[in-house]
Order: C-alpha cells, then structure tokens, then sequence
C-alpha cells in the first residue's frame, strides 16, 4: 500500500520540482532502472556521463591527482551499492551521485584535518599538455584560483565548484546542497565577487 | 531583473561559447557590474578543466562492470523478504536505533578512538554474516581497503617517535597483514565454490586493483613516515604483496571440479596425448592426459602409449578444463563378459557386424534390436558385453536417426588453456585440439596471434565431440610484444604508466602480423580495427565466419597509430 502510495506520488513530487522535471529524462529513469536490475551496461553508461564531471569536481577540490582518482573510483563503488535505493523524487541522478562524491570528499578531508582545498600537486594533468609557456601560465592561474577558492565561504566554494568544475545548473547544484535555486544564485554571486577581489589582490571583504 | 539573475543567465552563455563582451551586450545597464564577475568565470573555468586520464577511464568502466558482476551474485545469494517480514525488520530496527547510531558515528574512528574496538566488532559482524564467497572477497577488500586507510593516516598524524604511539602504529600494521592473510582465505575458498570464469576473471581483477590502490598509498604513507615508522611499514607492504600474490594465484587457478566417467575408449592418440571416450551419452568425451595423470591398465602404472581402444575405462577428470586426473583402464581380455554401455555413431553394418564409432558390436540371436531410420551415420545406444577380441556382444542395440537424438540441454563448457599449434579460417588447434570458429566466437588477443601464443579458450562441446568457441584469450608472444615495445613506446604510451595494467595495448588482429623488411609490423589493410577475421589469407572474397575481436577492456583506445591507419585507409 505504502509502495502504491509513493509511486502514485511520485509525477505529482516531479512537477512539483517545476524546472528540476526537465532533467528527469526518460531515458535517464530507465537507465537508473536497469541499473536497479543489476545490468552492468546501464551502469556503465552512468559512469561514462558522469566521470569526467566528478574527477573535476575531486580534483579541484583534493588537488592531487592519485587520490582524486582513487575517490572517483570510491563514488561510483558508492554510486553502484546506493542505486537500489535511489529513488526519483526531488533530486536527479547526476545531482544524487554528485551528493556522494561531496560527502566522500568531506569525509576524506575531514580525516586529513587540512583545510578544504589544497594546493594542487605536480602531478595533476593540466589541460594544455603542448604548450609549455601557457602550462605554465594556467599553473599559475590553478594555484592562484585555488588559493582564492581557500579563503571562500564552505557554502560559496561548494556552489561555485559544482557550478564550474562540475558543469552543473543552478537547479541541480540546488539539489545537491539541499538549498534553494534563489540561495545558490545569491552563493555564486557573491562567491564569484570575493573571488575576483581575492584574485586581484584586494582580500576578502 | 536582479544582478544574481542576469549573472547566472550570462554564465550559462558562456558555458555555451558566447564571449564576455557578447554577455555584456546583452545586459547593458548592469555591464559594469557584470564584467569583472564575468572575467573572473572565465578564470575559474579554465582553472576547472581538469582533464581525464584515458586510462583511468578504462580502468573505472571495468571496475564498475566488476563490481556489478560481484553485487548480481550478492543478490542472486540474497534471501528475499515478504511486506510483513519488512515492516517486521524495520521495527526491531527502530528499537536498536541508537545501537546504531553509535556504530554509525564509530565507522570515522580511528585506531586509539573510544569507538574504534566498536568499528572493529561490527565490521568482524559484517564478516560474519557473509556468506557469499564473492560478496566476502568484496568485504575483505573494503577492510583491507579502510586498515590501509588508517595506517596512511596514522603516519601521517601521530607522533612516532612516542614509543607509545609508535607501538600502537606496529600493532595496526600487523593488523593489515592479518586482512591480507584473510582475503587469501577468502580467494582461496572463492575458488572451491565453483565460480564462474568470467565473474573470477573480474574478481581477479579487481583485487589487483585493490592491491596497485593500496600499495600506491602505503608507499606515500612511508616516504612521509619517520625513520622510526618505515620497518613497520615496509614489512606490511611486503607482507601485504605476498598476501596478494597469494590471492591472485588461488583465483586465477581454482581447485578442479572434479568429475568421473566411464565407458569405452572410442581412440587414443599419443602423440597429442588425448583420448575420447564413448560413454552412455550421446556425446563422446575428449580428454586430455596431462604428464602428472595417474595412469594404470590391468592394475599395472602405464604411460599413455599402452592405452588400446577398446579398453573399458574408469576416469576421473577436470570437468573445466577437460583434464584427466587418473585413468583406470582394463584391456577386453581382463575385463570380459563385463556389462558396459556407450553411445556412438553408426559407421558401418555387415550382416550382424556393426561399428560403432569405431568398436565392433555383434549381434546375436539374443539381442534387443531396436532400429529406427537409416542405419548408417544414425546413433546407436549400445549395452553389451565385452568380448576377449576387443569387440563387444550386444544385448540391447538401439538405433536411431541422429536428427532425432537427444542433445545434451545444456552444452558441456570447456575451457583450458594451452599453445597455438595452427590457425586456420575456421578451425584452430590449441595444444592438440581443434576448435571451431563461428561469428559467435569472441577472439580478445594480447599481443601478436601467431602460433606458439597461448591461447586460453572457454567452448562448448557439440554433440561429435568437438569444441565450439565462445571465446579466445590470446596470451604471451612475448618476443613479439618486445619486438615491437620500441614502437608502442614512441606512438602511445606517453604518460609512462601503462605498466600499470599490464602494458598490452595494441589491437592485434586475429591474423599472423605481416612485418616490412625492417622487422616492424605492417598494417593489415583489412579490417584494421577491432574486428577482424580470424583467416591466414587475405584478398578473397569467400565468406568466411566473422568472430569478434575485441582489446582487453582496461586497454586505452584507439591509440594514436590506429587512428593514424585509419586516417590513411580513408
């Protein structure tokens, strides 16, 4: 009965989610469907959208590369014991695996006992492999924006970081931090402020 | 609008490739406001680009397909509860809630917390109720996972050179080589339950894995420990290889499956030391003897040569890899007027001489004929008695054709693995053995396919004793790969850490590799990508069966000089 009563609720949870029901594809809730079923290529398929978005979001936040690697790895063994419970109501899959990845990461922080993020290491691929002087150049400017993203708020360096390393939209990096999209844009605007004057020199307000 | 709208609605078109000044443009009253916002977006965009190593990519998708692989045999070994027990459960729950919560909140404890003797007790409980040899495998591996975890941390943050917490950090790594220890049961016992072959391949995998992860961590961990830390260290590594060696052994190469059989020795032959027995199914079985079976005739240790057709033979045998353990073999003259039944295929009838897959069965005046359809080439159920002359008086004799005879319902798998001694379009021979090649069969090649590779095949045996493949695994040619390791080094292999997974990353095709006059491996213009025929010839355009070929799953692809050959067949 109980069960009825929730799958009879769930469109009516959806539209409720206004602009949130465009991102509950069809296809997307088959996909999470199988992959309930124990089919290996749905999951795979899950994994193939979602990997590159997530290490991002590791990397920057960890900034080393093995250990952001070994966390991606942690989510989506996380992502494959959870997606029997996953269920959709006011949160899509991409803003629920990102919620893992976050609580992992807090947790492996936590643990280090170090400051949110940290200087990016040597190793951590850059994305102009071929050209020295401008590797050298975005070093500088990942060193300077991490230092930057250091001295923001937990809520503004979450927002902004979902926003940017993780490609994602107001709505699902609402979903994530359980906030509303009117919170997230005020986050982001004000994240991007102290960002800037943090960037040229001026410290935070 | 307000600034926070206009602002998130001008990220989104640079996020869609407009430029800053073409934002601005569109919010000219508020461009003042915006511009420095915007240009430090951009700054945080390009910082974010991280890119994806390719291989890791690889390796996550088949960890992802391992992991699936170990949570379907979970669930298929999970019992399953009605409405009532769930609500039931979940009651009794709610009473241990803040049971709970105190295991919840020990599970971040650390050696030396209040909570961690709480961690461990649940985690043993954990253990405990496992019974899936998979699933306890995956279980070990997260534990082992977590010690390695902790000691990482402990090196990083105790203080070592206090005896009292140096102490403590040796008990804690003598606590990892106690997991490791236990995982070696748990793949050794994995391996006595019988587990598939593609599921242990994963598992095989996976533990790898687990072990590079763990070991990558531990090394770090004594680079930053004291001098004080580094022996405890150091020894849980070594101990934890081993252990993981051990582990790797047991799962590649499970105790047989054994199975017995016994029938009649349809043929013996020496030199590729095999034989094929009739037995009472419709399908004879083909048996390899490897040199350590345990051969007698007559009672007396023989090798393989003395074996005769005709010979009434007891055998027990690897029912994987078609392996013969012991033969118990009695030539006819011992063994006559024994009672025995087989199956065969009529090959030939002369009045009361009938031969049946190659033995002589007579029929007398007090045979049971049972005869339906066209003798020759029908299959015939025989039980009969043994003759001194090797031939066989039958008592009963049914015949029938081979159409109507009743197939096995499930094909015996096969596999084992053994040396490329020929290739063929449709037949290859592995250590002796034909095996036939359909479009269904999967041929994954490390290396160079030539003969003289191992080949590791997994088929099905048809109804005339021979093997189907379902899938090929060529291995080794290990001159081959390092013929051409030079070459792979200079056109893919660029972040220098392919070694990793095992450095096999060219698509080889099921063809011997034509080489130039300078020893290096020329394209092969057909079908240059991952599919390929498994022919010797090339040009004709006969039909011929199109098995897959596939690269192993955690190999990057394409390399660079196979888009390049791709490049210039277009």
């Amino acid at each position: 009965m109980w069960q009825w009563f929730l799958r009879t609720l769930g469109p009516f949870q959806r539209q409720a989610a206004g602009g949130r029901a465009e991102a509950l594809s069809i296809s997307e809730e088959e996909l999470v469907r199988r992959a309930q079923q124990g089919d290996s290529s749905a999951m795979s398929e899950i994994y193939e959208a979602n990997v590159e978005a997530v290490y991002r979001f590791i990397a920057f936040k960890v900034g080393d590369r093995r250990e952001a690697e070994d966390l991606t790895h942690d989510v989506f063994l996380k992502v494959i014991e959870s997606i029997g419970s996953f269920q959709w109501r006011d949160i899509t899959l991409r803003a629920w695996v990102f919620r893992i990845a976050h609580n992992l990461i807090v947790d492996t922080l936590r643990r280090r006992s170090r400051r949110p993020t940290v200087a990016l290491d040597d190793e951590l691929p850059l994305p102009a492999p071929d050209d020295p002087a401008a590797e050298a150049e975005l070093k500088v400017t990942m060193e300077q924006v991490t230092e930057a993203m250091s001295q923001l708020t937990d809520a503004q360096r979450q927002a902004v970081t979902l926003r940017f390393s993780a490609d994602m939209s107001i709505e699902e990096v609402a979903q994530v931090m359980k906030k509303k999209p009117g919170a997230i844009k005020a986050l982001q605007h004000s994240g991007l402020a102290s960002l800037r004057r943090l960037l040229r020199g001026e410290g935070k307000e | 609008m307000k600034i926070q709208d206009s602002l998130n609605e001008s990220l989104d078109l640079l996020k869609a490739g407009a430029s800053v000044a073409e934002c601005l443009a569109r919010y000219p009253e508020e461009s003042a406001d915006l511009e420095p916002l915007l240009q430090a977006a951009v700054v945080l965009r390009q910082a974010s680009a991280i890119p994806l190593r390719p291989q890791f990519r690889a390796e996550g998708r088949a960890r992802v397909v391992g992991a699936m692989a170990a949570l379907r045999s979970r669930q298929a070994r999970a019992p399953t509860f009605g409405w009532a027990w769930r609500y039931a459960i979940a009651g009794t729950l709610i009473v241990f809630l803040s049971t709970m919560q105190v295991i919840r909140v020990s599970a971040q404890s650390l050696p030396g917390d209040v909570l961690y003797p709480v961690k461990r007790t649940v985690e043993q409980v954990q253990l405990t109720l496992t019974f899936s040899p998979t699933a306890k495998l995956e279980l070990t591996n997260q534990l082992a996972d977590k010690r390695v975890q902790e000691l990482v941390a402990a090196a990083n943050d105790r203080d070592l050179d206090d005896p009292k917490q140096r102490e403590q950090f040796q008990k804690q790594a003598e606590k990892l080589v106690q997991s490791q220890a236990s995982r070696v049961q748990e793949a050794a016992s994995l391996a006595d339950k019988s587990v598939a072959a593609s599921e242990r391949q994963a598992i095989a995998a996976q533990v790898q894995q687990d072990f590079e992860r763990q070991a990558a961590k531990l090394w770090q961990a004594a680079e930053r420990a004291p001098e004080s830390a580094q022996p405890a260290l150091r020894q849980a590594i070594e101990k934890a290889t081993e252990g993981y060696q051990k582990a790797l052994a047991a799962v590649a190469t499970p105790e047989p499956r054994k199975d017995k059989v016994e029938g009649v020795l349809g043929a013996v032959r020496p030199q590729d030391r095999v034989v094929i027995i009739l037995r009472d199914k419709e399908v004879p079985l083909t048996l390899t003897i490897p040199a350590d079976s345990q051969i007698t005739r007559n009672g007396a240790a023989v090798t393989v040569e003395a074996l005769a057709s005709g010979d009434l033979v007891k055998v027990a045998y690897d029912r994987d890899s078609l392996r013969a353990i012991s033969i118990e073999a009695r030539s006819p003259a011992q063994a006559r007027g024994e009672r025995v039944e087989f199956a065969g295929i009529v090959e030939s009838q002369q009045n009361d001489r009938w031969v049946v897959s190659g033995r002589t069965v007579l029929v007398g005046p007090g045979t049971d004929l049972d005869v339906r359809g066209p003798v020759i080439g029908a299959q015939a159920r025989v039980i009969a008695e043994t003759r001194p002359d090797g031939s066989f008086l039958a008592t009963k004799l049914t015949v029938r054709p081979a159409e109507e005879a009743k197939r096995p319902e499930t094909p015996q798998r096969v596999q084992f693995t053994g040396t490329i001694d020929n290739i063929a379009p449709t037949r290859w021979l592995v250590s002796g053995r034909e095996i036939v090649i359909s479009q269904e069969t999967t041929i994954k090649v490390d290396g160079v396919l030539k003969p003289g590779a191992q080949a590791r095949v997994e088929a099905e045996q048809r109804p005339d004793g021979s093997l189907l493949a379902r899938e090929i695994r060529v291995t080794g040619a290990k001159e081959a790969d390092r013929d051409r390791g030079t070459d792979r080094d200079r056109d893919g292999d660029q972040d220098g850490d392919r070694g990793r997974n095992g450095g096999s990353d060219s698509v080889a095709t099921p063809t011997p590799e034509p080489r130039g006059a300078d020893g290096r491996a020329t394209p092969v213009p057909a079908r240059q990508d991952s599919r390929a025929t498994p022919t010797t010839e090339r040009g004709d355009n006969k039909p011929r069966p199109n098995p897959t070929v596939e690269p192993p799953e955690n190999r990057p692809r394409p390399t660079p000089r196979q888009e390049d050959t791709k490049r210039e067949k277009d």
